[in-house]
């Protein structure tokens, strides 16, 4: 079993200051493939974003595979080069995991094995990987750079309380 | 290839464009071009972004279709606080619902 990060994800993490806390808690192996290496690092470097030179440096850090995948014939799917990758990689074997609704869906109907981000740290904190607080602080930073939205926010909070009050 | 289009322009906006070309260090032409491309990029943006905000593009699929960067796009929605429509409670549940499963399936 693998994690794949499509390219909205992976900057996410990184804008966020997660990508640490996010490869101390998973627990496979975490794959991108070359459409997504292109879109974070090569165009962002190419533009300056400060982001694509700390990405870069943790895919390093880390030793991220980047897969090599021609996204050709899948194109019409997903219409950007990373989704279209993750579907493809995800379809051979792994967990697609995006910050992106739609993505999510478009995962979903297509029967790939797909999850949210907050799903992700919810469940590890549900699993005693992460603190409530954490899991909070996590949440805030997703949703101070528009990762995440405030109704999903609200949905995991009430979801700590059920447990709280259970 | 390239083509030269041509368009009026008032005396006031004419001496503006000559004080920004003065200022800039560019000559007028390049910056108009600068200009006219800033605001083609600006349009796109703001065109596909609308998709985004009704659910119809995903963040990445947005950027394409504006022809910029993801980090041009987040940039852009960020700055106009534009947020696609988020799941509905019930889509939530089964996603996390299915998540779960994914977990304890293979004993994430």
């Amino acid at each position: 079993m693998r994690w794949i990060l499509d390219a909205c994800t992976l900057i996410y993490l990184v804008k966020a200051n997660l990508f640490k806390m996010f490869m101390n808690v998973v627990s496979n192996p975490v794959v991108i493939d070359s459409s997504v290496f292109q879109e974070v690092i090569v165009v962002g470097k190419e533009h300056q974003y400060p982001d694509a030179f700390e990405a870069e440096s943790l895919l390093n850090e880390y030793h991220i595979p980047v897969i090599s995948i021609d996204v050709s014939n899948e194109l019409f799917r997903f219409v950007d080069p990373g989704e279209t990758s993750c579907y493809i990689l995800a379809k051979e074997e792994g967990i697609c995991i995006t910050s992106d609704d739609r993505a999510y869906r478009k995962f979903h109907q297509t029967n790939l094995s797909a999850m949210r981000i907050d799903s992700f740290f919810y469940l590890k904190f549900q699993r005693n990987n992460i603190t409530k607080l954490q899991f909070l602080e996590i949440l805030n930073k997703l949703e101070s750079i528009y990762a995440t939205k405030p109704k999903s926010v609200l949905f995991y909070l009430q979801k700590i309380q059920n447990i709280e009050e259970d | 290839m390239t083509d030269v289009v041509s368009t009026r322009l008032d005396e006031k906006e004419i001496e503006e464009l000559n004080q920004i070309s003065k200022k800039e260090r560019i000559d007028r032409s390049s910056l108009i071009r600068k200009f006219l491309l800033t605001q083609i990029e600006e349009y796109r943006l703001k065109e596909v972004s609308e998709k985004y905000r009704k659910g119809l593009a995903s963040l990445a699929e947005a950027a394409v279709l504006a022809k910029v960067s993801i980090y041009k796009m987040m940039e852009y929605v960020e700055r106009e606080k534009i947020q696609a429509p988020p799941l509905s409670n019930s889509e939530m549940e089964e996603e996390l619902e299915r998540s779960k499963k994914l977990f304890e399936e293979k004993d994430l």
